[in-house]
């Protein structure tokens, strides 16, 4: 069926819309220059939601043959961190978007249900990130993760964001920020010129799941060893080092899947120092689950008949076991107090 | 399915023939041609009564998830080179007010991309008359293409919506040629991209039809109208079975469905245990629902 759908489908990003007045910017420029010289076709559009907003998209679909969609970011620039998100003991949560949507198709997914379509969103109006954020850094410190609502680290090669978001960060003091990932691109390089004071304020967080789970459902992401081994890279590179065990899935025979999977991290990053860790299951609020699971009806991952408490989808006591399974197996390796729950 | 619209009774006789339609002559009001996995609709030319009509079609014959709506027919173009040439329409304008719809682009096709622009009456070449726009898409000038996509997006999703034009004239609204040549040119333009059009269309239907058996899985519904299938056949047997044994209402029942809508797609068996769990009630059905909940709960402690 793979090859047939590589037959029927256009490459991702085979088309890119762009924003009138995105087009002035010159990650736009770049990007249009990159891309149309490898084949793709830029349209223009009066403003993203123009396409991204549409009504009856299908976010399955769109995965297949992903859009780029280059616009600018007017409004709010950073938000505070959700309740259902970790913050770490950070009195100050923030997060941020430089783009929408990401290239993996992980079938548990909330965007899913969060966005109309699956289709990507690069936002090129950066600087005026910076501003906003440098206004907050006046009031208080921050910690910000700018990788919530995509995989920035994954579109790294094409857009140039973490580099340049790191340039920025290096210089304030203030500054904490966390890059969650599920790629294996190596960081080395985005280290270079960085002082060591800057690598030190910067916490790659890496999100790590059985292969078991990686071949099921976290469709295109790369393997648990490459991750692993972009990890160590890291780790050399100076950055700061947070796991995520999160989301964990009710899979069958789960303390063997995951107990597996805990010894081969262990083994692989012995002699890393790990700052901390974070163990959470899969949790939903009822109105995406909804969304999803028409989005993906054979999907068994998203049809589990999940506990509903106060509008969020869950497993319930069985998450709570699962939750102290893996954090058990992890005390030792992590310390207790360095392991955060959800 | 597919679904063929086309202005005219020209435009879409050469699909009639490639696919060997049949006059459907008791749908009232429209021309509607259909045969063996296939419907064209001739709407008449303009977007009002484009939308009338599809939507009539749409009403009448609701398209399942599966199925594509194919939009073909003639435009004209002020580049007289483009004349014969056929192209996939990547944005839809109204003429009328300026507003622009995309349709997707995720299939590969033989044809090159273009612009639509939908008037409300014939197009004629003039100064000012875009040819291409901004970013060197030819332009092309329809009366139907907006009407057609409003019509059909409450039905189908934007990815099963394909729009192909023609460019038959220059602008001149084949108002150069006697009615009998015109209507001759006109179907000569379909005839032309009748063979890679359909071979495109036809492998599309395909693939998704190989893909998609999940869309017939259904999410919700009360027990005794329940789209069970998903389940297989001894599974919506079971699911009725346990339904009206444990006395579930219709939340509860919901419940059920969703644990064997899990095991099922997860491929854990589970009819002979679930059988053997609930031989009491299956032999004698719960008096109260009370007890019946207390069934569904040990089949959750069990299952999950």
């Amino acid at each position: 069926m793979d090859s047939l759908t590589n037959t029927i489908y256009n490459p991702p990003w085979s088309y890119v819309y762009a924003e009138q007045e995105a087009l002035s910017y010159p990650l736009a420029g770049r990007l249009v220059s990159f891309l149309a010289a490898r084949g793709s076709r830029v349209l223009e559009i009066a403003h993203y939601m123009d396409l991204f907003g549409r009504t009856h998209q299908s976010f399955a679909a769109q995965k297949n043959a992903p859009a780029l969609i280059l616009a600018v970011k007017h409004g709010n620039f950073l938000y505070p961190g959700a309740p259902v998100c970790q913050n770490f003991g950070n009195a100050h949560f923030y997060y941020t978007s430089f783009a929408l949507n990401c290239p993996f198709d992980c079938e548990y997914c909330y965007l899913q249900g969060m966005y109309p379509s699956g289709n990507i969103v690069i936002f090129v109006n950066q600087d005026d990130y910076f501003a906003e954020l440098a206004q907050l850094l006046e009031q208080h410190p921050v910690y910000l993760c700018i990788s919530y609502d995509t995989d920035l680290l994954a579109l790294e090669n094409l857009t140039g964001l973490t580099r340049r978001y790191f340039s920025f960060a290096a210089e304030q003091a203030c500054l904490t920020t966390e890059v969650r990932t599920k790629s294996a691109v190596s960081v080395s390089s985005l280290a270079d010129g960085l002082p060591e004071k800057a690598r030190s304020r910067i916490i790659m967080a890496y999100t790590l799941s059985p292969d078991f789970v990686i071949s099921r459902f976290e469709h295109r992401t790369p393997p648990l060893a490459k991750r692993l081994s972009a990890i160590r890279a890291a780790h050399e590179a100076g950055f700061v080092i947070r796991l995520c065990f999160d989301p964990l899935l009710a899979v069958p025979d789960f303390q063997t899947v995951y107990g597996e999977f805990l010894a081969q991290v262990q083994d692989a990053l012995r002699g890393i120092l790990v700052q901390d860790a974070s163990i959470g299951v899969f949790r939903i609020s009822d109105g995406y689950l909804k969304l999803m699971r028409k989005n993906r009806p054979d999907s068994a991952l998203l049809q589990y008949p999940f506990t509903n408490e106060n509008h969020v989808c869950s497993y319930g006591v069985r998450g709570k076991e699962m939750i102290s399974f893996v954090k058990e197996t992890l005390m030792g390796f992590v310390a207790e107090d360095k392991i955060f729950t959800l | 399915m597919l679904y063929i619209v086309t202005a005219l009774y020209e435009e879409a006789l050469p699909f009639i023939k490639r696919y060997h339609l049949k006059r459907k002559t008791d749908f009232a009001h429209f021309e509607l041609f259909t045969g063996e996995d296939v419907r064209l609709l001739v709407t008449r030319p303009g977007a009002l009564r484009a939308a009338a009509a599809l939507s009539s079609l749409l009403t009448a014959f609701p398209p399942g998830k599966q199925d594509f709506l194919l939009s073909a027919g003639c435009a004209g173009c002020a580049q007289e080179e483009l004349k014969g040439n056929a192209f996939l329409i990547c944005r839809i304008t109204e003429g009328s007010c300026g507003r622009t719809r995309y349709p997707e682009l995720l299939y590969q096709c033989p044809f090159p991309v273009a612009e639509v622009v939908t008037q409300a009456a014939v197009q004629q070449k003039a100064p000012g008359v875009q040819t291409f726009s901004s970013e060197s898409l030819p332009v092309l000038y329809d009366m139907e293409a907006a009407g057609i996509y409003e019509a059909a997006i409450p039905y189908f999703s934007c990815d099963r919506l394909l729009f192909v034009k023609v460019v038959s004239d220059a602008l001149t609204g084949l108002m150069e040629l006697p009615a009998a040549m015109r209507r001759a040119h006109v179907i000569h333009c379909i005839e032309g991209i009748v063979p890679p059009l359909t071979d495109w269309v036809d492998g599309l239907c395909a693939h998704i039809a190989q893909e998609g058996n999940s869309a017939n899985i259904s999410l919700s519904a009360p027990c005794d109208t329940k789209d069970t299938r998903a389940l297989g056949m001894e599974g919506s047997i079971l699911y009725a079975r346990v339904c009206n044994a444990l006395r579930l209402s219709v939340t509860s029942s919901q419940h059920l469905y969703q644990l064997m809508l899990y095991l099922t797609l997860s491929e854990i068996p589970y009819l002979d245990s679930m059988k053997k769990l609930l031989a009491a009630p299956l032999a004698q059905p719960c008096r109260a629902k009370k007890e019946g909940l207390k069934y569904l709960g040990q089949l959750n402690e069990y299952y999950l």
